[in-house]
């Protein structure tokens, strides 16, 4: 009985995910703040780990991945985190390097900057693209 | 290596144990069926979900399934590269995993009928980075796992128990809780 409630359960899920997701309201409306055209950048933030009085922060910020060593720009962060404005599609990363006497803990995080889309009423809503990298200490 | 010997101790060991206790009962035969499964393993620092299929004999009370299992989240996890240099990577991990359990003795709890069981979930596991191309060490895990499985009428079962399974990770424990789900079809 189990077994037949649980098959029945998930073949009406399957039909109702199937009918449900290719209908289109004909009164429906685009919102206003819908952009309808492509925003070809976006934000890429570092986060970091850095209280106000300590050494800064080594950071290096990498186009593709850190084995590429195409380096965007290298500095010492004295905040916690830095915004870059940069092409959307492309890979990211960033390394942050944490030097004390006993050891360096070189933190990397790397994440593609995508498109930011919505759809509404079979249009596609672009929406600022953002993407942030998590460089923090554990 | 002392796992496995453990697992299979335990294993034919029940063999000796149900035939003294229940053969003058039935005769107990092989009845094999396919199940399908959802595995949960927790702790308070990582979290695995997978999903597995394999068989079960409801006669001798024993599954085997194949499964794979993932972190579904990026985790932040520290590996010492060099003696002063510490890596820390945003990582997904990935099981390829075999169980082996055997399921053992009877008990009637406030009408539903409850069982032990104890295994063995064995597999590679695999795990990537976030940035680099570089990818997580692979290990050969064997994680032993015991507790208490509520038997729906041989139709699915509700596994909670222990695991110790070592991700080879300092900033996670090895002890996890698992919660699997397991259908017969």
């Amino acid at each position: 009985m189990i077994k037949y409630a649980t098959f029945f359960i998930l073949i009406s899920t399957g039909i109702f995910f199937f009918t449900s997701c290719n209908k289109t309201d004909p009164n429906c409306q685009i919102s206003t703040s819908c952009n309808t055209e492509k925003i070809d950048s976006g934000d890429v933030t570092i986060n970091i780990s850095y209280q106000a009085g300590q050494p800064g922060v080594p950071v290096i910020l990498y186009d593709g991945y850190v084995e590429d060593n195409v380096i965007l720009w290298i500095d010492t962060l004295y905040q916690s985190n830095i915004t870059f404005y940069l092409p959307v599609g492309k890979r990211y990363a960033a390394e942050a390097y944490y030097v004390t006497s006993k050891q360096t803990i070189v933190a990397l995080d790397g994440n593609k900057l995508k498109d930011n889309t919505n759809e509404e009423c079979n249009t596609t809503c672009y929406q600022f693209p953002t993407v942030i990298l998590d460089c923090e200490k554990l | 290596m002392k796992y496995i010997f453990l697992f299979f101790i335990i294993f034919a060991s029940h063999f000796c144990i149900s035939q003294v206790g229940e053969s003058s009962k039935t005769t107990k035969q092989i009845k094999i069926v396919p199940t399908l499964s959802i595995n949960n393993d927790f702790n308070l620092q990582d979290y695995m979900v997978g999903l597995s299929a394999g068989i079960e004999d409801l006669g001798f009370e024993w599954g085997a399934r194949v499964g794979f299992n993932l972190r579904p989240f990026y985790k932040k996890v520290q590996i010492k590269s060099d003696n002063n240099i510490v890596r820390q990577y945003r990582e997904q991990k990935y099981l390829i995993s075999l169980d082996l359990d055997k399921r053992f003795l009877h008990f009637d709890v406030l009408g539903y009928k409850l069982q032990l069981f104890a295994g063995v979930r064995t597999g590679l596991l695999l795990g990537n980075y976030k940035g680099t191309k570089i990818d997580a060490e692979k290990f050969f895990v064997v994680a032993p796992f015991g507790g208490f499985c509520l038997n729906f009428n041989d139709v699915g079962y509700l596994k909670l128990g222990y695991m110790q399974f070592n991700d080879h990770l300092t900033t996670v424990s090895d002890s996890k809780i698992m919660l699997s789900g397991i259908i017969n079809l």
